[in-house]
């Protein structure tokens, strides 16, 4: 470990994340440019967020890393190992267990609590980026809150498809001001993201932007009123744990069409499943 | 009963342990030493030295033999190496008019003051295959190769024999061609920027836009080389035409100064060896600027000379704005060349496409099914096929 | 003898947990966090400050002083233990110390942002003697969960007024720190004042 500083970042970049993370923190929703430092992994695999939990991480902190919901994924593991290297902290898979969870593509099935803190991967934090390429240009929009554009998209998805064909990444308004990129978690965890009493922190280290959430922060899923939000949902219950009305992965079982459907959350479902096979007996 | 799958962990030990395996390569041959590779692999060393934006011969043969010859993951370990590094202050900035030279070429001038050098290129070469180069040759007995000398009387000779060039370079002062065409005041001045401007690092401040031309050159100098050289190539068909002259480039050595807080006055550390090129273009005048010959630079680590021109093509193309030409193509388009011309960046973005977006996936796979059915039951009989796909679900 | 270090002994470590308080506060408007690391005092200022100096300051972050600060002691200690310039130019300030709240009329034009990049404002250091949870002004906002009840001997309600013109800009304004010798808590830009004095 003593070949690395502590979190692996020096000191000076340490300062400069931590100014950048408070200014995010007193703007919600407003991206904070900040000099994002290369890291010994690849930009566009966690970054942006191994270097917002590398300055926030104390060594009393007890981390846990999920990647599609999952301890297990390849990029999870391995950036979890990259902590327990540099950090000497201790990890868990546990939700309730951990103080700070860095995450690709979901929110935790279990409620966050307000001495946790959520750290999101993102990949591109400008949500209107699809729509207007140039930087120079979003910024003036997020200035002038001309956000006119973002709504005919939606809307005009509405009336070629009969629906927002948005599914993931589904942008938000943060306490009436910034329109926000929830990173691509499915639209199903956004009613987590609003009023969450955890403080939410998001980290994109190519494109070199910070923002946040404080705890309790108001989010909205934009919509409109003949055509309100809704979260996706399955015919299906989870096949381990049985559970339904949490978010599911589709997995294939054999090439004649036979699918099952599993808990993206693998910490939730294990929890699931041994509190059933408590009630057993 | 289905058991999800595990052991993310393990399969990555063993990746890393099949990577290793195949880095070694068959042990029947003896493995590259980074010492083979700083020496004979130069170009490569250079390019890795360049757009890892840190100079240090062993430390970038080290990279590539890491990387398993892949520069631009070379690149980006040194990358990542270089992040760590203390900062202890900036050098002086270096003077190119006082290289110690090993190519200089201009193409707008016959002869000139400090001659032209063709140094060791590949420009007159032959592409033929030299199959002697198949055999091994054992190392020499002597310490260095005498075209590995640049100081030696013998490179010199070799130098004169083979370009057929000047004698000697005497003056220890070579003046840049494009200054020759300052004099005569058709020239633009190097920089419109003040004698102490501080230039700016993109590496401590995000870029924003649009960006001066201290970072655009910053950018340029770290960017991929074949990502320049594409939009080089674009401008010269047509696509924000601006015909370039190569007024001058230089291969050859620099001293580094660095003043110590304590010492107050300049003391050599080092030296580096630099590519630099100088392209003229034409302008015809505009609202902004008279007519004259504009700048383009391009300077790189070690001799890197397609990336040297290519860069001073894309920082002429930049200029479009400044000299108020009109914008048309990428190549003058700032935001576009800065944001994408980093190949650490783009190649991380890329291959990020392998990590695992099942959820992602899950959520258009729910929406799309639900569309699908929904254009189905509008249009029962318009699409026979997709109407045979929902009866054959129905029936699983 | 050992000369008492006004920095930290382990930066790495004791600037993490002194970071976390911060973003704590700054995160939690109302809440008053206790300072967990153990730093030699250095004379002019209380820990609280000395604190935010040792985790937010370096070479890059321009500071400003007010006439109660501007001492050697406070000077040489952000030069040596921070590298922060200290500087006049308000342009270019991130962060502002003062001794106190002196009153929103003699508080220097300090950046506030701009429409495009409202995060290049100052962040202003405050300095008061105590915190008091059972009274003073009722704050709501990102960070707050219904209210909370907050004020600080040393403030009054000049401040509490600037506070809610400073909210009025929003997204522009300031963001403040107040500190203390054993505690610091903060007041974000998005911070609303219900109900002030």
């Amino acid at each position: 470990m003593s070949e690395y500083n502590f979190a692996y970042l020096n000191e000076q970049t340490k300062k400069m994340i931590r100014r950048a993370l408070l200014k995010a923190v007193a703007i919600p929703g407003y991206q904070v440019p900040f000099a994002s430092r290369e890291m010994p992994m690849p930009y566009g695999w966690g970054t942006g967020g191994v270097q917002v939990t590398a300055s926030i991480l104390t060594p009393d902190d007890i981390l846990k890393v999920i990647d599609q919901g999952a301890d297990d994924t390849t990029n999870a593991v391995s950036i979890r190992k990259f902590f327990k290297k540099t950090a000497a902290i201790e990890t868990t898979e546990l939700s309730e267990q951990a103080t700070i969870i860095q995450t690709r593509h979901r929110v935790p099935e279990t409620p966050l609590r307000e001495d946790q803190i959520l750290v999101y991967q993102v990949p591109i934090p400008e949500p209107l980026r699809f729509l207007e390429p140039r930087e120079t240009e979003t910024r003036k929009m997020h200035a002038y809150e001309d956000y006119g554009l973002m709504h005919v998209k939606l809307y005009e998805d509405i009336s070629q498809h009969g629906h927002i064909s948005t599914t993931y990444a589904y942008p938000v308004m943060v306490e009436g001001r910034y329109v926000m990129d929830p990173s691509p978690t499915p639209k199903f965890d956004n009613p987590k993201i609003n009023n969450c009493p955890a403080l939410q922190l998001f980290g994109a280290g190519r494109e070199k932007r910070i923002y946040a959430l404080p705890p309790y922060t108001k989010v909205t899923s934009l919509d409109f009123e003949d055509h309100p939000f809704e979260v996706q949902k399955w015919q299906a219950s989870c096949e381990l744990c049985g559970t339904s009305g949490t978010f599911l992965d589709e997995v294939i079982t054999d090439d004649k069409g036979g699918r099952i459907f599993v808990c993206s959350d693998t910490d939730f479902c294990r929890k699931q499943q041994s509190e059933k096979f408590e009630e057993a007996g | 009963m289905y058991v999800a799958v595990k052991g993310g962990e393990k399969a990555i030990d063993n990746a890393h342990k099949l990577l290793k395996e195949k880095r070694r390569g068959d042990t029947q041959i003896a493995e590259i030493t980074t010492g083979q590779i700083s020496e004979q692999l130069t170009l490569a060393v250079d390019r890795v030295m360049t757009e890892g934006s840190l100079y240090d011969r062993s430390l970038a043969a080290l990279a590539i033999k890491q990387a398993r010859g892949d520069l631009i993951e070379a690149i980006f370990l040194i990358r990542a190496s270089r992040t760590t590094l203390p900062r202890f202050g900036y050098s002086k900035p270096v003077e190119t008019d006082k290289m110690e030279l090993s190519r200089r070429i201009s193409a707008t001038y016959k002869d000139l003051p400090g001659g032209q050098l063709l140094g060791p290129t590949f420009d007159y070469t032959h592409r033929l295959l030299e199959s002697e180069l198949e055999t091994d040759q054992p190392a020499s007995q002597q310490h260095r190769g005498i075209l590995s000398d640049q100081n030696s009387i013998d490179s010199t000779d070799v130098k004169s024999e083979i370009a057929n060039e000047e004698q000697t370079i005497a003056a220890p002062i070579i003046p840049h061609v494009l200054d020759l065409l300052g004099e005569e005041g058709l020239m633009e001045p190097p920089s419109n920027e003040p004698k102490d401007h501080e230039p700016e690092d993109l590496t401590r401040q995000p870029l924003s836009f649009p960006a001066s031309r201290d970072l655009r050159l910053q950018n340029l100098a770290r960017g991929d080389e074949g990502f320049l050289l594409a939009l080089g190539y674009s401008t010269q068909r047509g696509y924000a035409r601006n015909h370039p002259f190569a007024g001058e480039i230089r291969v050859g050595t620099v001293a580094i100064e660095f003043e110590p807080e304590e010492l107050g006055f300049a003391i050599e550390i080092g030296e580096i060896e630099l590519t630099e090129c100088e392209m003229v273009n034409q302008f015809k005048g505009s609202e902004k600027a008279p007519p004259q010959f504009t700048r383009g630079y391009g300077l790189t680590f070690g001799h890197c000379e397609r990336k040297a021109m290519s860069m001073a093509q894309i920082d002429r193309s930049l200029r479009a704005e400044e000299l108020g030409e009109q914008k048309t193509a990428p190549s003058q388009d700032g935001e576009f060349v800065l944001s994408h011309s980093d190949n650490v960046q783009a190649t991380g973005f890329v291959e990020h496409l392998k990590l695992p977006h099942y959820v992602d996936f899950q959520s258009e796979l729910e929406l799309i099914r639900r569309m699908h059915q929904e254009h189905d039951a509008a249009s029962p009989e318009s699409d026979q096929q997709a109407k045979d796909m929902t009866t054959h679900e129905a029936a699983e | 003898m050992e000369t008492p270090i006004h920095g930290f002994h382990n930066p790495p470590v004791e600037s993490s947990i002194a970071f976390r308080a911060i973003l704590n506060a700054m995160s939690k408007p109302g809440t008053v966090q206790p300072i967990l690391v153990d730093l030699a005092p250095v004379e002019g200022i209380n820990k609280g400050t000395q604190l935010a100096a040792l985790t937010l300051t370096d070479h890059e972050s321009p500071v400003w002083l007010d006439e109660n600060l501007s001492k050697q002691s406070v000077i040489e200690f952000l030069r040596f233990h921070c590298s922060a310039p200290v500087s006049s130019d308000l342009s270019g300030i991130q962060f502002a110390f003062l001794s106190k709240w002196h009153d929103a009329a003699s508080l220097p034009p300090f950046p506030l942002g701009t429409p495009t990049f409202p995060d290049r404002s100052t962040t202003l250091i405050i300095e008061v003697e105590s915190f008091k949870k059972s009274e003073g002004v009722t704050l709501s906002g990102p960070g707050v969960k219904t209210t909370e009840n907050f004020d600080a001997v040393g403030l009054g309600p000049d401040f509490w007024s600037w506070m809610q013109q400073n909210n009025a800009r929003f997204p522009l304004g300031m963001d403040v720190i107040l500190t203390t010798d054993k505690e610091i808590a903060a007041l974000p830009r998005s911070v609303k004042i219900l109900e002030a004095y």
